[in-house]
């Protein structure tokens, strides 16, 4: 994934915020990537613009060498299913589905994955992040720790390239923040570009590279934990 | 997305998620008010338009001469004048318009005859030859006691199979008056001859209404009163038939063209309060279907925005709008399609409490009937309501950023 001079403005109470001032960066399959910043800096959007839910005003984003700007929109919800997975702070589960029936949720939409294949895929990932014994429980009966593990489960359903983390951990103690970064570091090692914005320290030690953003500008922090 | 898979996510959250039971009882509710309604307003509807086309009563028009100041002869030209009007078919003497006798005054049991042309066929009639004199034609179900409506219910057992009586003869007895005394003077036998039955209950008549010949009529009107006073001759009207019921308008304006007095047709008066009444049916089933309508709104509004972040992601993980409205709409439609379901046994219920509360007699006129193609065409309109309903609120629902709906808190 490759930001080439990208720019992004927002207006607020006729005043002009500068999110994104002539950021270029690449994010490499296999590599896992903290993104930080104080709070108001523009991380959340800048995720947004990766995940293709945001756009630029001007400057490029290539996916796997795909210039975005070049796509109609449903290219570009082809490319944001099929490429990019996405995990959030609140977990954003269904609470009226199992743990299970969530992760099958992205699946009723890809045409690649059979109806009959949907439950077997499901229970090979909660059995991956060791949730099989959870796997009809409601939200509502599980861990934070475990809504937050189904959800990267989800995430992965189809098979993303690059994983988008928008505070993963911001509503997990510390033992189960661990457990998170843990899973998604192993993911980077599998070849999946995971990308994080998070305020934790925990994480530092498990990302590759870390950028601060911070008046449009983003800059590599050389990172001493890992 | 497939429509099953549609079906079966709905499904799952309509059972897990208790919200949903309010709008179960909304829609119950709703739906009960409305079958109710529309099957009242498309009976009384169905009868309005059955008594235009096949009730000779209603098919007259009347005309008021002024009696004291005309002689015989007079009338009779008048009455000729009348008979070359288009779509006259005959012309009944008011006297003659309805004529009645006992049938057995211990068991007080009564009978009404009226005049029936011979153009016109009854429903359901099973003699359709013009009637000949001291024929008779029957209802389908006869009841032939007196009966007081206010006050008493009729006995089952005593509603006798018309068809069991034709080609038989019942014998009516009537009261010979003395005008001048003003009292019974005798009693006279008439038989008459049952020569086929009809179905009263689309023309609103009783089951003691029969049907005669003219002739009939008038001999036994003719030699039921003697001595008439001058108070039976001023109020003296005639009955013009007319063919058709889209014909009615014209012969009253011949008869206003001839210099007469038009005094109406029941045909203008009676269906009035049948129309009141359906037009209030269909009054209470708008009002009702507004409501739901609102309801529905503002409950499906509440569901979906707040799980406005879910809907964010699933767009973000390729569902389309019409996918997002597919699955709310069916959550919505499964819980209205129990509704009916459950509300066919709830108005069958309510249709034979009312059929049973209601006094018999009048029941030969009235009997609200349950209209499949009303559910069948609710099936569908539901649907509809709510495919767009959940349409308009997600689209919405999306005018926002999907970056805002799954940043928000």
């Amino acid at each position: 994934m490759k930001l080439i001079n990208a720019n992004k403005k927002f207006i607020l109470k006729n005043e002009e915020i500068t999110i994104l001032n002539n950021v270029s960066i690449e994010f490499k399959k296999g590599t896992m990537y903290l993104i930080t910043g104080h709070s108001g800096s523009g991380k959340t959007t800048l995720i947004n613009i990766l995940g293709l839910i945001d756009k630029l005003d001007t400057g490029k984003l290539l996916i796997d060498n795909i210039d975005i700007n070049n796509l109609n929109n449903k290219e570009i919800v082809n490319i944001r299913k099929e490429k990019i997975g996405f995990i959030f702070q609140d977990y954003c589960l269904n609470e009226y589905l199992t743990a299970k029936e969530n992760i099958i949720v992205p699946m009723l939409v890809n045409k690649n994955i059979k109806s009959k294949d949907r439950n077997n895929i499901a229970i090979n990932l909660l059995e991956q992040f060791n949730l099989s014994n959870r796997a009809n429980h409601l939200p509502k009966k599980l861990s934070g720790g475990e809504k937050q593990r189904v959800s990267i489960a989800r995430a992965l359903v189809n098979n993303p390239k690059y994983l988008i983390c928008d505070e993963p951990t911001g509503a997990l103690d510390k033992k189960n923040e661990r457990i998170v970064f843990e899973y998604l570091k192993k993911l980077a090692k599998s070849g999946i570009c995971v990308i994080v914005v998070s305020h934790s320290n925990e994480i530092k030690k498990y990302a590759d590279k870390t950028y601060i953003l911070e008046d449009g500008i983003i800059s590599e922090v050389k990172n001493e934990d890992n | 997305m497939k429509i099953i898979d549609c079906f079966k996510t709905s499904i799952i959250e309509i059972k897990r998620n208790f919200k949903y039971l309010f709008m179960f009882f909304i829609s119950f509710f709703c739906l009960v008010i409305l079958i109710i309604s529309l099957t009242i307003s498309f009976t009384y509807k169905n009868r309005i338009n059955t008594n235009k086309k096949y009730n000779p009563l209603l098919n007259m028009v009347s005309v008021d001469f002024d009696f004291e100041n005309i002689k015989e002869e007079d009338i009779l030209d008048k009455i000729n004048k009348l008979k070359k009007i288009n779509h006259v078919t005959s012309i009944i003497h008011q006297k003659y318009y309805n004529s009645g006798g006992t049938i057995d005054e211990d068991k007080h049991e009564i009978i009404s005859l009226q005049p029936l042309s011979s153009e016109w066929k009854l429903p359901s009639s099973t003699y359709n030859k013009p009637l000949k004199e001291d024929e008779i034609i029957i209802p389908k179900k006869f009841y032939k006691k007196q009966y007081n409506w206010l006050e008493d219910d009729i006995d089952e057992k005593d509603i006798i199979d018309g068809d069991t009586l034709v080609n038989k003869t019942i014998s009516i007895y009537v009261d010979v008056i003395d005008c001048e005394k003003g009292e019974i003077i005798d009693i006279k036998k008439y038989d008459l001859k049952v020569v086929g039955t009809y179905d009263p209950t689309p023309l609103g008549l009783m089951m003691y209404h029969g049907f005669t010949s003219l002739e009939t009529t008038k001999k036994i009107h003719e030699a039921s009163l003697i001595n008439i006073t001058s108070i039976y001759e001023s109020n003296e009207k005639y009955y013009l038939q007319v063919d058709n019921y889209k014909n009615l308008n014209y012969v009253r304006n011949e008869i206003k063209k001839l210099g007469y007095t038009d005094t109406g047709s029941l045909m203008f008066i009676m269906p009035e309060y049948e129309k009141t009444y359906a037009t209030t049916m269909y009054i209470i089933s708008t009002v009702t279907i507004i409501f739901c309508i609102i309801i529905k709104y503002l409950f499906n509004k509440k569901m979906i925005f707040e799980n406005k972040k879910l809907i964010a992601l699933n767009i973000v993980n390729g569902y389309r709008i019409k996918d997002l409205v597919c699955i709310e709409t069916f959550k919505n439609y499964i819980i209205d399609f129990i509704s009916l379901i459950i509300n066919i046994f709830v108005v069958i219920f309510a249709i034979n409490l009312y059929n049973k509360n209601m006094p018999k007699i009048v029941m030969a006129g009235y009997v609200p009937k349950f209209p499949i193609i009303l559910f069948l065409i609710l099936f569908i309109v539901l649907y509809l309501i709510e495919y767009i309903i959940n349409k308009i609120i997600i689209k919405k629902l999306l005018k926002n950023n999907l970056s805002n709906l799954l940043n928000e808190e």
